[in-house]
């Protein structure tokens, strides 16, 4: 493949073109920015491939971790270069000439075609790299006499400018150079003269170097594989209160963590947690992991467990000190705690009981939050709910449940207008009408699974429409009339409510067509 | 010196209270020189003195109580309305009926402070509660099945370390075998007559076991407005044509 012509190719205006071409290739002629057509015409054993750009910006973003060995300071030239700022770096590698090629041998290790130059300006080392000579070393103060002789289109400007170059007559950058610089401004843009410039070394340029962040991620690597839950459990006691200093340094709290286990036979095991507020307290993280341990299966042994930081977010520690008395006997009052946080801030995190860690909301973790973390992370987000108001007078749709681990949502309740059951049921429940003398008032009796009970009406009708903006199965019968009835002890036998009971019926239908009763809630 | 130190920071912690909490912390601290620390638990206010001298002494924080009957959600809700603090509901999934939050709305408990569990294992459904007690939340658990002994002494343990209200509410038939054993108290709640929010409402309460006392039987009202308890007289129910000499 090293020694094949080979091309990346990507369809731009419906044709294939050549994205970027190896040594092979463009020694057999071919370049990029060929069409595919053209290319197979001038090569017909060209090797080819869809261009990815995604994987290329990865593996770009590989390369510039590699090139931190040599410089503290690279930038991305997208879509294919990477900029090192080498000033100060090359007595390090025994002079330019000697970095230079160990740049290019610790690239072309992994089987890439490099093509690289050391210049004054990126904009000149950026030209001859790519049109240069494959590895090129310009002198201080060179690069002027280097650049005059490489066509325009290096300049790093468009490509209608540097056909309009070439019409012209301008063949090189030699050939601008001795141009007045307004009527190159005038006829190209000002970017042209400005690209120029920055190659030349008369404008700045300033790069934008990538900073690499560590990732939040700690490991432990054993010399005998362990098995005991007990094992575990200190293991990761240790790489949490590892990643918690970390984390109080950045004052950053976790709010997804995932703690993996790789086994001797090289399985891995997962266990992920999420918290409701981030969260950087060792023994409140481990609570959490503690219910799902269990689940991790050591096999024969593990060798090496990770603990990483999925998901972070901002976390001040600030000093909540004056109450602790009070706080010892009794809870104090949740909005109270808060306001006091706000009002003192520290600038130091030494002695944990005196500091409270709030997020970016102003609000601190506390023990309540602990709690729902623990019951979120045993039992799923859709088991733990708080409940929210709807907009709806449909009463299946007036409330909403969402996993209380969305901790920022607190929802003002307002009671209905009308009485609502105090238990409702999932789906309605037929009633076989005994004595309907009045169509218009709810029957004398029902009876249900047998039992006969006789109602008192106690208040309706309530009419409640359909929402026709949406179609719901359960509704499609129509409005419902809703009413209030007592029913008095018949349905003690065996049934789940002994005494009298308050129940909200409803029936469907209008004047002519009426339709069954249904049981729908309890008023107790 | 250290009488007015503590005065001053009693102070402070009494402002930002709302009255009935500060009257909770000012009936505690009295209970607390009256009995000594030890025995001091958290009581509840129920609205009037009549209601106090009865159900505050019976439905105590950091203990267990069952409650049964018809009107069970509903004597917990309102029990639970009078109180402040986070409330951990364990519901069973799969239940015929669930909590209805407009409901509760209307009987005077916010469901902003409610953290609802839905679990279709009783066992998941304890540890829940149990995990609930630990934090002081107060806890109301949904049971069909009686709890064996060694799980409702730990649960009564939890409700203890948290200091939180514990309400077992039994659905089925109550009877003598309660579901669980260790309870201070067990009720059984019903509602008399058939008014309907925002009128007044009747619940007969018949305390069936109560370890603290004696058992009893009683009408209570409950005003939607003031939500607060009072306690009514055995013949508020007679027919209006009633003889007096009858009454008598």
């Amino acid at each position: 493949m090293r020694d094949a012509p080979f091309a990346f190719v990507a369809e731009t205006a419906n044709r294939l073109v050549l994205q970027a071409v190896n040594g092979p290739a463009r020694a057999a002629g071919v370049a990029a920015g060929l069409s595919l057509a053209d290319a197979r015409a001038i090569c017909p054993q060209l090797l080819t491939h869809p261009a990815e750009p995604r994987a290329h910006a990865r593996a770009l973003t590989a390369l510039a971790r590699v090139m931190e060995q040599f410089s503290p300071l690279i930038a991305y030239d997208a879509p294919d270069g990477l900029f090192a700022d080498m000033s100060g770096v090359a007595h390090l590698f025994g002079g330019e000439t000697a970095l230079l090629a160990r740049v290019t041998g610790r690239l072309e290790r992994f089987g890439l075609c490099v093509r690289a130059a050391l210049a004054d300006t990126p904009g000149a080392a950026h030209a001859l790299a790519r049109y240069g000579s494959g590895c090129t070393l310009v002198d201080v103060g060179a690069h002027r006499a280097a650049l005059a002789s490489l066509p325009v289109a290096a300049l790093r400007v468009s490509d209608e400018v540097a056909q309009s170059c070439r019409r012209l007559g301008l063949q090189t950058i030699g050939d601008l150079i001795p141009l007045q610089r307004s009527a190159l401004a005038a006829r190209f843009g000002l970017e042209t003269v400005n690209r120029l410039d920055q190659a030349l070394g008369h404008a700045a340029e300033p790069l934008r170097y990538i900073r690499f962040v560590p990732p939040l991620r700690e490991t432990l690597a054993f010399a005998e594989p362990i098995g005991r839950t007990d094992d575990v459990e200190r293991a990761l006691t240790h790489l949490l209160e590892r990643l918690c200093v970390r984390l109080e340094r950045e004052d950053k709290g976790l709010r997804l963590v995932s703690f993996t286990i790789e086994r001797v036979d090289s399985g891995l095991q997962t266990v992920t947690i999420t918290t409701s507020r981030p969260n950087r307290s060792p023994a409140a993280l481990f609570r959490l992991f503690r219910d799902r341990l269990d689940g991790l299966d050591a096999g024969f042994g593990i060798e090496r467990v990770h603990l990483e930081a999925e998901r972070c977010e901002p976390l001040a520690a600030v000093q909540v000190k004056g109450l602790e008395r009070f706080q010892a006997k009794w809870k104090p009052v949740r909005r109270r705690k808060r306001d006091q946080q706000k009002t003192t801030r520290a600038n130091s995190v030494s002695v944990e009981s005196e500091f409270a860690q709030v997020d970016k909301n102003g609000q601190a973790s506390t023990a309540d939050d602990d709690l729902i973390d623990r019951l979120v992370n045993r039992f799923g987000h859709d088991r733990v709910l708080r409940l929210a108001p709807a907009e709806s007078h449909l009463p299946e749709r007036a409330w909403v449940a969402f996993s209380a681990a969305v901790a920022s949502l607190h929802p003002a309740w307002s009671a209905p207008p009308t009485p609502r059951p105090l238990r409702l049921l999932a789906r309605p429940h037929p009633l076989k009408a005994e004595d309907n003398a009045d169509h218009r008032r709810p029957p004398a009796a029902i009876s249900w699974d047998g039992r006969v009970a006789r109602l008192t009406p106690l208040a309706g009708p309530e009419r409640i429409e359909p929402e026709w903006w949406r179609d719901d199965p359960a509704w499609r019968s129509g409005a419902r009339d809703y009413w209030w009835v007592r029913a008095d002890d018949g349905l003690r036998p065996s049934g789940p409510h002994p005494d009298g009971l308050r129940l909200w019926l409803f029936r469907v239908g209008a004047e002519d067509a009426w339709g069954a009763w249904f049981l729908h809630g309890f008023g107790e | 010196m250290a009488t007015n130190t503590l005065g001053r920071e009693l102070k402070t912690w009494l402002r930002g209270m709302t009255a009935s909490q500060t009257m909770d912390a000012l009936r505690m601290s009295v209970r607390a020189i009256e009995v000594g620390e030890a025995e001091c638990l958290r009581t509840l206010s129920f609205g009037s003195a009549q209601a106090d001298e009865i159900f505050g002494r019976t439905i105590l924080c950091g203990r267990t109580h069952e409650i049964g009957g018809s009107a069970a959600t509903l004597f917990a809700a309102l029990v639970l309305g009078r109180c402040e603090g986070p409330t951990l509901w364990c519901a069973r999934e799969g239940a015929p009926s669930a909590l209805y939050p407009p409901g509760l709305v209307q009987a005077g408990f916010d469901p902003g402070r409610l953290v609802l569990v839905r679990l279709r294992a009783a066992d998941d459904l304890l540890h829940a509660a149990h995990a609930g007690l630990r934090a002081g939340w107060h806890v109301v658990l949904e049971r069909a099945k009686p709890f064996d002994l060694s799980a409702a002494r730990r649960l009564q343990l939890a409700c203890e370390a948290g200091g939180g209200l514990c309400f077992v509410l039994a659905f089925g038939e109550l009877n003598a075998a309660a579901l669980l054993p260790s309870a201070t108290t067990r009720w059984q709640a019903a509602v008399a007559g058939g008014a309907l929010w925002p009128r007044a409402l009747r619940l007969k309460l018949h305390l069936l076991r109560n370890r603290t006392g004696l058992p009893g039987q009683w009408t209570v009202e409950w005003d939607y407005g003031s939500r607060s308890f009072s306690m009514v007289s055995a013949s508020c129910d007679r027919p209006a044509d009633t003889p007096r000499a009858v009454l008598a």
